[in-house]
């Protein structure tokens, strides 16, 4: 799912279930196939490989002689917020896989993408283009389960409406940026990034991509986050403007509230 | 402006009725009119030609320089100024008549029938004629009857002319149709409806009574309107129990299809009655004007003077409109001559309408002149001007404009106030130098409330005044502090500057007075820019904003605009003449409609959009589509801990997922506040659809997504406890009542036949197979609560409930069930360890979302019945058992005992067939399966004095009393052969004999045993030889 290719099965909710099911005792991987789907529900297709795999891949399970057991700190999965807030922390390790590269293309492709079709999985020919891998529709229609729970965008219907905000908070969590402390945005850039090169792939531009200044943007509405144009400072970075927000895009320092 | 003298003066000043406003108020308002038509014949609305100011016509045609005979009617849509014209013609004329000319200008000040024929009586002139006493008396004889008495004289005399029409007029109805419109103006529904204020009454009412209200160029009939029955209204009058034939009147006028027609018939049907309904009410004959008419003009005539007539407005005369018509248009010369009459030059007021209705054609024919007012009588200048003189005069005092007047009112002595408030805003040049200061208005909020706070054919001086300049000056200066308050409608939305203004400002009343002011008395954009060292945001002065304690906003940033060219017409521009030019206009108008509409919900706090079609259609839609289905894959319910089984129940409901503040008719779980920023998310929802065609790619969608995203996080947590909870603070438990209902179904169904709920697994719960077995020997309780939980397929969708809830579903992959194991195991076992019951108080049986209410519906179905029915089955099975018992003479029945009956039942087949004895033999093979019936008969003896109702349903489960069924048919069977063999053998003893001694006894072998005997002594004999 991450460090390859994209599959549907592999839904977050599955993965968590499944960490629940191990954190107290290992199982094996028969007996845990068995509590997630029973042959006696006579499914006839099993999905649980999938979200095996990807739960082993994102590190948060082992599997050793066939027992599976939780590879990470029960807090972690203590509730699926918290869950994502350690996978958010973690994609840069994924970021030769599909998942990493289709959003990072996403968020390049900033508010274009409202001009793209509206089905998501066709767009799989532009995904391939900009990420130089084969994306095809499934992959697309897996990554947009991932993408609305780690909090790139909002799902509508079968397509994703960039917004950022959710990430952000989360990997402001996972930082070590202070609450209340006046950060110029290249320190708040800097303490991120090694969690948000996804979304922030071009540091050098100064410039938040439209999904990642909604975002900011959001955190500054919801009271999170303070941005400020602090005049006659150089280290200055440009939101995607939007007029009706407010009539400067121009940030110099970020406030964690 | 001049508040202080404002304050005292704007009453007497801003008097939509000009001919009640003083003549120096009178006079410092006027503004002349230029585009005046006149026309030879009617025509209704006259386009092209030239046109005339007012100062032509008075010299070519109310001066009468041929002194001639005439008869001109002024007409206009109400409110253009007819009155203002006329009065201005009356008083011009008074200062250039000649001797001879008596002016005669008959107001409509108290606009009534008697009040007419007083204003005529008063005129020195005329106090002279013949029958004076008769008339005075006539007038004086004033209806003193209280208002609603003569508003019930007026309806049901309307009530008896329909009864007693002899089909008589022109338009007529069906018998069956009369009887129905008297019963129907006979309920008293429809009697309060019609007696309404601004009801079709009160309009007939207003021609007859003293004092009214009512707008003056109303016409005293009924309209197609009146008779349209609404379903609101129709629901009342059936529910107050009508006439049937009310109620079929009803009906029919309530039809979409039928319904106009019929009021359009019905309302000219009684506007025929309208004149002598009026003259019966008001106590007048119409030969009794004519009457008056003709002496005043006799004695006129005998004193060698002229009439020049001034009526303000002919609809005054309804009810004898005809009489007096014809006494105007009667010329002095020709046939009349020999009846010495003066000549009349008659100037008439008149509305479109009424003269185009109330006019039969052979008066038409004979009117003089028409001089037409158009609606729109102002251009842009006029308009401003007309504005500027209204605010200009209430700021100063009665003796500054008396003096004025007293000096003959000349132009270039116009007085001007001095400023007080306003000092930086607008002034508007009047000629001669002289130019006012239009504080509180601008120019832009002059044209924006001409456009679109007056509706078409409102574009008149009556209703600039009242819609305009009184309540935006009585706005300045008595609630100064929330200026602009008044209710206007916004006809376009600048979102990016409402959104920047919201940004930027947490109180939401300052918020919205700047919003309101920047767009309309502003320019509504988000530019600023620098000019002569002033500051201009909005188009506006800073200062003007300080002026009403608004905060000026920092905006974006622009040259100062070129001095702009004056449009052709600038009062038809479009609001959204700047929009982009891709969309269509009808869609940008949906769109507007759609803001005016929800602005007026911020206003009232209530808002109905059931439509589904127009404007309420289009929010209709937003609310109960667009944004639910957003919402419905914006939120990862299951990430948030909600089964998505819970979250279809929701979004399947009736209850919506967002409602509106103050919506009538539908409860929703989130309530969206009538607030700007709801208006915002839901026209971000309507431009998406419209725009959009159902996507973001439009202008400003970017800004739409933020918003709706940044909402959709913002109202997130609330939405989801909102889904999660039954009520506050209490979570939806519906799972445990579903579980509980199909644990007992899968035992009462015989899916699960074990004695107690230990071995009930989640395979069980989740994929118990059906019983397949048809008969069944249950009691008929038992069958009955089947059949009750079968109802409309209760138990069916209970149990995709179930095997719905614990599914992690994947959105689009339904097939393939994921289970939440950990969760479906809590539930089962707390349900379980629960003995199925949930306590009353934990029930969520009136929880709002019937989907999930159906769990506890259905476990109530069950649990009402389910002692009865362990009851009815317990009894069913003891009888049986017992029996079983009594034939066995034991309590304890086990296999050894079983198989000892069936040894014995067979000794006894063999016994009796030795014996030759003639018993039907009963087949034993039905009860071989010994461990079967064994543990059947076990169960239910297990159970005999039981009290649990579950336990007993589970012992029933496996239906024991159809296995142990055989049994007792072989027992009755045994017993009955039995009984007939021992008959047999009884009657075989009685052939033998007693062997107690008696005679025939002791003689019944006798000869046998003497032959015996005889035998036995001869083979001795034999022996011994």
């Amino acid at each position: 799912m991450f460090g390859d290719k994209m599959v549907t099965p592999a839904i977050p909710e599955r993965i968590f279930a499944l960490c629940k099911i191990v954190e107290k005792n290992p199982i094996s991987s028969a007996d845990l196939k068995e509590k997630m789907e029973p042959d006696y529900l006579e499914n006839g297709s099993v999905y649980f490989n999938d979200y095996r795999k990807a739960a082993e891949e994102l590190g948060l399970i082992a599997i050793s002689d066939d027992l599976v057991s939780l590879a990470v700190n029960p807090k972690v999965i203590k509730t699926i917020t918290s869950m994502r807030i350690y996978i958010n922390a973690t994609l840069e390790k994924y970021n030769t896989g599909q998942f990493y590269q289709v959003t990072n293309a996403y968020f390049e492709k900033g508010s274009d993408i409202f001009k793209e079709d509206k089905n998501i999985a066709n767009l799989s020919p532009l995904f391939s283009e900009m990420t130089g891998m084969p994306v095809d529709a499934m992959a697309m229609r897996a990554w947009r389960f991932w993408a609305s729970f780690l909090g790139f965008g909002y799902l509508q219907d079968m397509f994703i409406i960039p917004n950022a905000n959710v990430f952000l908070s989360d990997v402001i969590v996972s930082s070590e940026l202070e609450k209340k402390r006046l950060y110029s945005v290249t320190e708040f850039v800097n303490a991120i990034t090694p969690m948000a090169n996804i979304v922030i792939s071009d540091i050098s531009s100064k410039k938040f991509s439209y999904g990642v200044s909604n975002g900011l943007r959001a955190l500054q509405d919801a009271g999170r986050i303070k941005m400020e144009h602090i005049h006659d400072q150089e280290d200055m970075w440009t939101l995607y403007p939007l007029r009706a927000y407010s009539n400067d895009a121009t940030i110099t320092h970020i406030t964690i509230l | 402006m001049n508040s202080e003298i404002a304050r005292e003066r704007i009453s007497y000043v801003a008097r939509p009725d000009s001919i009640t406003t003083s003549e120096g108020d009178f006079l410092a308002t006027h503004v002349a009119i230029k585009k005046i038509k006149v026309l030879d014949r009617f025509d209704l609305s006259p386009t092209g030609g030239k046109s005339f100011s007012e100062e032509d016509i008075f010299q070519q045609y109310i001066c009468n320089p041929e002194d001639k005979h005439q008869f001109i009617a002024i007409y206009g849509q109400s409110g253009t100024g007819k009155s203002h014209l006329i009065r201005w013609f009356a008083a011009r004329y008074e200062q250039n008549k000649s001797r001879e000319e008596v002016v005669l200008f008959i107001r409509r000040s108290d606009n009534t029938l008697k009040g007419t024929i007083r204003q005529l009586l008063e005129k020195p002139e005329v106090q002279g004629i013949s029958n004076k006493d008769v008339y005075e008396r006539l007038v004086k004889a004033a209806v003193s009857i209280e208002e609603n008495k003569l508003k019930d004289l007026i309806y049901h005399n309307f009530i008896i002319e329909i009864d007693n029409d002899f089909d008589d007029h022109d338009i007529k109805l069906t018998g069956v149709i009369k009887k129905r419109l008297a019963a129907f103006l006979n309920n008293e529904i429809v009697h309060e409806y019609f007696l309404r204020k601004d009801g079709p009454i009160e309009r007939i009412y207003s021609k007859i009574a003293e004092h009214s209200t009512v707008d003056r160029d109303t016409i005293a009939q009924f309209e197609l309107q009146d008779f349209l029955v609404s379903q609101d209204l129709y629901d009342d009058i059936q529910r107050a129990g009508s006439d049937r034939k009310a109620e079929k009147l009803a009906l029919e006028l309530s039809s979409d299809v039928n319904g106009t027609n019929m009021a359009k018939k019905i309302s000219e049907y009684l506007n025929q009655f309208r004149n002598d309904v009026i003259q019966r009410c008001a106590g007048i004959e119409p030969g009794d004007f004519k009457q008056i008419f003709m002496d005043i003009r006799r004695e006129l005539f005998r004193l060698d003077k002229k009439l020049t007539l001034f009526i303000e407005d002919v609809t005054s005369f309804t009810g004898v409109d005809t009489a007096l018509l014809d006494a105007l248009i009667e010329e002095h010369t020709g046939k009349r001559e020999g009846e010495a009459l003066c000549r009349i030059s008659s100037v008439v007021g008149t509305t479109n309408n009424y003269l185009q209705k109330n006019f039969k054609d052979n008066h038409k024919d004979r009117i003089t002149k028409y001089v037409y007012i158009p609606s729109d009588v102002f251009g842009e200048k006029g308009l401003y001007e007309f504005i500027a003189r209204y605010v200009n005069t209430m700021s100063l005092s009665e003796e500054v404009i008396s003096d004025w007047v007293n000096a003959h009112a000349n132009p270039e002595d116009y007085p001007v106030h001095d400023v007080v408030e306003g000092k930086k805003w607008d002034y508007i040049g009047i000629g001669n130098g002289k130019r006012i200061n239009i504080y509180p208005f601008t120019k832009n909020s002059i044209l924006y409330f001409y456009n679109h706070v007056l509706e078409k054919g409102h574009q008149t001086p009556r209703y600039i005044i009242r819609k305009i300049i009184e309540p935006v000056v009585h706005d300045a200066i008595f609630n100064k502090e929330h200026f602009p308050s008044v209710d206007v409608k916004f006809m376009s939305v600048n979102t990016i500057l409402s959104s920047r203004i919201r940004s930027q400002i947490t109180d939401q009343d300052v918020a919205e007075r700047l919003f309101k002011f920047m767009s309309i008395w502003g320019d509504g954009t988000t530019d600023q820019y620098k000019k002569d060292d002033k500051m201009y945001v909005s188009g506006l002065n800073t200062e003007v904003y300080e002026d009403f304690n608004l905060p000026v906003l920092t905006m974006d940033s622009i040259e100062p605009p070129m001095e702009k060219q004056n449009p052709e017409n600038p009062l038809e521009l479009s609001a959204m003449a700047s929009e982009e030019s891709e969309i269509s206009s009808l869609k940008i108008k949906k769109v507007n409609d759609a803001n005016a509409f929800l602005t007026k919900w911020t206003n009232e706090k209530k808002i109905d959009i059931s439509a589904t079609v127009g404007v309420g259609g289009t929010v209709h839609s937003a609310v109960y589509d667009e944004i639910p289905n957003y919402l419905f894959t914006a939120i990862n319910w299951q990430a948030e801990g909600i089964s998505m089984d819970n979250a279809k129940k929701v979004r399947d409901s009736a209850v919506l997922l967002v409602a509106l503040e103050g919506q009538t008719k539908k409860d929703g779980l989130f309530i969206l506040p009538a607030n700007w920023n709801s208006i915002n998310i839901i026209l971000a929802f309507i431009r998406w659809k419209e725009y959009g065609n159902r996507s973001w790619n439009y202008p400003d969608a970017d800004f739409d997504a933020y918003l709706i995203t940044s909402w959709t996080e913002s109202i997130k947590s609330e939405l989801i406890k909102k889904v999660s909870e039954y009520r506050d603070g209490i979570e939806t438990n519906y799972i445990e009542a579903a579980v509980a209902a199909e644990i007992y179904r899968t035992i009462l169904h015989g899916e699960f036949r074990e004695k107690t709920l230990k071995n009930f697994n989640l395979q069980t719960l989740l994929a118990s197979k059906s019983n397949k077995s048809s008969a069944n020997s249950h009691c008929s309780e038992w069958d009955s609560l089947i059949n009750v939980m079968a109802q409309r397929e209760a138990d069916v969708n209970n149990q995709q409930t179930v095997r719905k809830y614990f599914n992690i579903e994947q959105a689009g992959a339904r097939t393939i069930t994921v289970l939440d194991a950990l969760k479906a195991s809590k539930v089962l076992t707390k349900v379980k360890r629960q003995g199925l019951k949930i306590e009353e108080e934990e029930k969520q049986s009136d929880d709002r979302i019937i989907q999930r209410r159906n769990a506890y519906t259905l476990l109530n179905d069950i649990e009402e019945r389910i002692e009865k029915v362990a009851e009815a089955e317990l009894k069913n099975g003891r009888e049986r058992v017992l029996r079983i018992l009594d034939a066995f003479g034991d309590d304890e029945i086990g296999e050894d005992e079983l198989l000892e009956f069936i040894s014995r039942a067979k000794k006894f087949y063999e016994g009796a067939n030795r014996a030759q004895i003639n018993i039907k033999e009963v087949s034993l093979e039905p009860i071989r399966k010994v461990s079967a019936l064994a543990k059947a008969i076990a169960d239910i003896v297990a159970v005999l004095d039981e009290k649990d109702p579950l336990t007993i349903i589970m012992a029933f489960s496996g239906d024991p009393v159809t296995v142990i069924r055989p049994l007792l048919d072989v027992i009755g069977s045994m017993e009955a052969e039995v009984a007939k063999a021992k008959k047999q053998i009884a009657v075989k003893m009685e052939g033998l004999g007693s062997d107690l001694g008696d005679e025939d006894g002791a003689n019944r072998y006798a000869s046998e045993l003497k032959s015996i005997k005889l035998s036995r002594q001869k083979l001795e004999g034999l022996v011994n030889i």
